[in-house]
């Protein structure tokens, strides 16, 4: 079953459009990463689903109920960190716990969530004097309560330093072995790579991507990247490697240590025997995977270049 | 159409009351009230003991709780508009404008859970600081008034509170029409103004276009429309109500002398009117709010 349907949702405000006939699922049980640049729909369309805006056109389900029908049992089985949220100045750490543990009507202790978040020490203090990064450490315990079936995190690293974006990834995995689908926002790629099963890449309002990491690098193009150095540059040694079937770009780089690097996704010893038998010798050798920003990049721009 | 979850109510109303309770704004309504209450009660019995030393008003000096009442309702029928009001614009607006309503929304709560919680919460703001000044302004009334009258006092307090109530739940209607708080702070402006000083002036608009003048002359018996328009108000009705409930005073006999009083100069009308006043403001408010994107 899916966790998230959405389908051909369309979303206008005046003359923007900010979704385009968007359709994608979410299967249960998954951490799915949603990914795009600043302003690619990402937070209408977590707005959708949360039925706090209403879709042009389309439908959105989640945990097969109707995102605005049902938008209470939705929310009552959802943990959510929202994002652009502000928190109640006046009121303390634990009082915001307290409300959304009332809320959910479950029996959590406010400060068992908060030790879970690291702001255990924070809770008797009023939240208007919390810094970004603790606003959201709050908002996350908030979104834990009484263990809810999805979790929605709407850009949940803002304001986190690296030790915090870490803690966070710790507890989206802690919350998916539990049996929690994860469905987070994020437009930074690094957060995304290390914990999700999918990512669905948004642009413009449109999903131009839904695969695995390891996915959406094959379909860039050489998901792997050959550094060669060898003794010299040979016209006919490079014609020959570029005549390989899955080879990709072929390119010289180096006057003191001549390098030619391959795009490939085939056998890489094929690239180093196709050098050695025009006559190369073959000094060193490296691989690199094609780094998950490149594919993002190429996703996100105008134009995707392969 | 959203469901009503009383569940949700109770603990929007808490999370609100706790809120206010830890803003200046309460405390500063109590101490206001207080002031306002018991200072009044005070100057009651100091006027009233001056009127009694005069010979003359000896026999006229019967003054009772009821006058009390009456000494307070005007000042009290501007004050808690103004508070009401104040109390309640920002409930809903200063969510949404400060992006705390999408913690609020997050938890399983519909927007008619919102507005009425925030109604509930709010008008609990406004009733324990009002009943802080209700409460010295008695201790006031006991401590140097020999008559005291539990009953009188128990039908103005319960009236004033719903009173409030109509004024916090205008507020809280008017801050789910809109998102901004500026927005909301200009109506309920308009909204204090309009039922202070132009609602009534209609009156005189309709009874000129009818009559040719503004008032009737001298003499004459007004129709009973014209009796009956300034009971429409929020004000109006919270003062007949006032004046049907404590019987010794209602000037009702005198307006119409014949006897017969149309059902609808009833005191229960009145009190009905009042409780109009709450509900239909906070459903438009509510048809409104339903729809909007946060």
């Amino acid at each position: 079953m899916s966790a998230i349907t959405v389908d051909g949702l369309t979303k206008v405000y005046g003359s923007t459009v900010a979704l385009d006939d968007l359709s994608f699922d979410v299967r249960e049980g998954e951490v799915f990463g949603f990914l795009g640049p600043n302003g690619a729909g990402k937070s209408t369309t977590i707005n959708v689903l949360l039925d706090f805006v209403r879709p042009t056109a389309g439908e959105a389900r989640v945990l097969g109920l109707d995102a605005h029908r049902s938008s209470r049992e939705i929310r009552q089985r959802t943990g959510v960190l929202p994002e652009g949220f502000q928190t109640y100045r006046r009121l303390t750490g634990r009082q915001h716990l307290e409300f959304a543990i009332e809320s959910k009507g479950v029996d959590d202790d406010p400060d068992d969530l908060l030790e879970r978040v690291g702001i255990r020490d924070a809770a008797g203090r009023k939240a208007g004097g919390y810094s970004t990064g603790m606003a959201q450490r709050l908002m996350l315990a908030m979104a834990l309560v009484g263990e809810p079936d999805l979790l929605i995190l709407d850009e949940p690293s803002t304001g986190l330093d690296p030790n915090g974006a870490r803690e966070m990834r710790e507890i989206v995995r802690e919350e998916n072995a539990r049996g929690a689908t994860v469905f987070f926002s994020s437009h930074i790629l690094g957060q995304v790579e290390a914990v999700c099963d999918r990512v669905g890449i948004l642009r413009e309002g449109e999903m131009v991507a839904v695969d695995t990491v390891a996915g959406l690098r094959e379909s860039v193009g050489g998901g792997t990247t050959l550094r060669v150095t060898v003794d010299r540059i040979d016209d006919g040694a490079v014609a020959a490697v570029r005549s390989l079937p899955d080879v990709g770009a072929v390119s010289v780089e180096g006057d003191e240590e001549p390098t030619i690097v391959v795009t490939c996704d085939g056998s890489k010893t094929a690239v180093l025997e196709a050098l050695e038998s025009n006559g190369l010798e073959v000094r060193d050798f490296s691989t690199e995977e094609a780094s998950l920003d490149e594919v993002f990049h190429s996703y996100t721009k105008e134009e995707v270049s392969a | 159409m959203s469901s009503l979850s009383l569940d949700s109510v109770r603990a929007i109303a808490k999370k609100d009351f706790q809120d206010a309770a830890r803003s200046k704004v309460l405390w500063l309504l109590t101490l206001l009230f207080v002031a306002f209450l018991g200072g009044m009660a005070f100057l009651f019995v100091w006027l009233d003991d001056l009127f009694a030393r005069q010979p003359a008003a000896q026999q006229e000096a019967e003054i009772t709780a009821i006058d009390l009442i009456f000494f307070l309702q005007t000042p009290v029928a501007l004050l808690i508009p103004l508070i009401g009001l104040l109390v309640g614009y920002k409930a809903l607006a200063g969510e949404v404008d400060s992006g705390s309503a999408k913690i609020l929304f997050s938890l399983p709560h519909s927007r008619l859970d919102a507005i009425v919680g925030k109604f509930v919460g709010r008008t609990l703001v406004l009733w324990t600081s009002f009943f802080a000044g209700l409460l010295v302004a008695v201790v006031v009334v006991v401590a140097l008034y020999d008559e005291f009258n539990l009953g009188h006092i128990l039908v103005f307090t319960v009236l004033s509170l719903l009173f409030g109530a109509v004024y916090v739940g205008l507020g809280v209607a008017i801050s789910a029409l809109t998102k901004s708080t500026t927005k909301a702070a200009a109506a309920v402006v308009g909204v204090f103004f309009f039922f202070a000083f132009v609602f009534d002036r209609f009156r005189d608009v309709v009874y000129y276009l009818l009559e040719g003048q503004v008032i009737p002359s001298f003499g004459t018996r007004p129709p009973d429309w014209y009796l009956f328009y300034p009971r429409l108000s929020p004000g109006g009705s919270y003062g007949a109500a006032l004046a049907g409930l404590l019987p010794e005073v209602d000037p009702l006999g005198n307006l119409f002398p014949q006897g017969e009083i149309p059902f609808y100069f009833s005191k229960w009308v009145a009190v009905a009117i009042l409780i109009l006043w709450i509900v239909v403001p906070l459903g438009l408010g509510y048809l409104r709010f339903e729809r909007l994107d946060l």
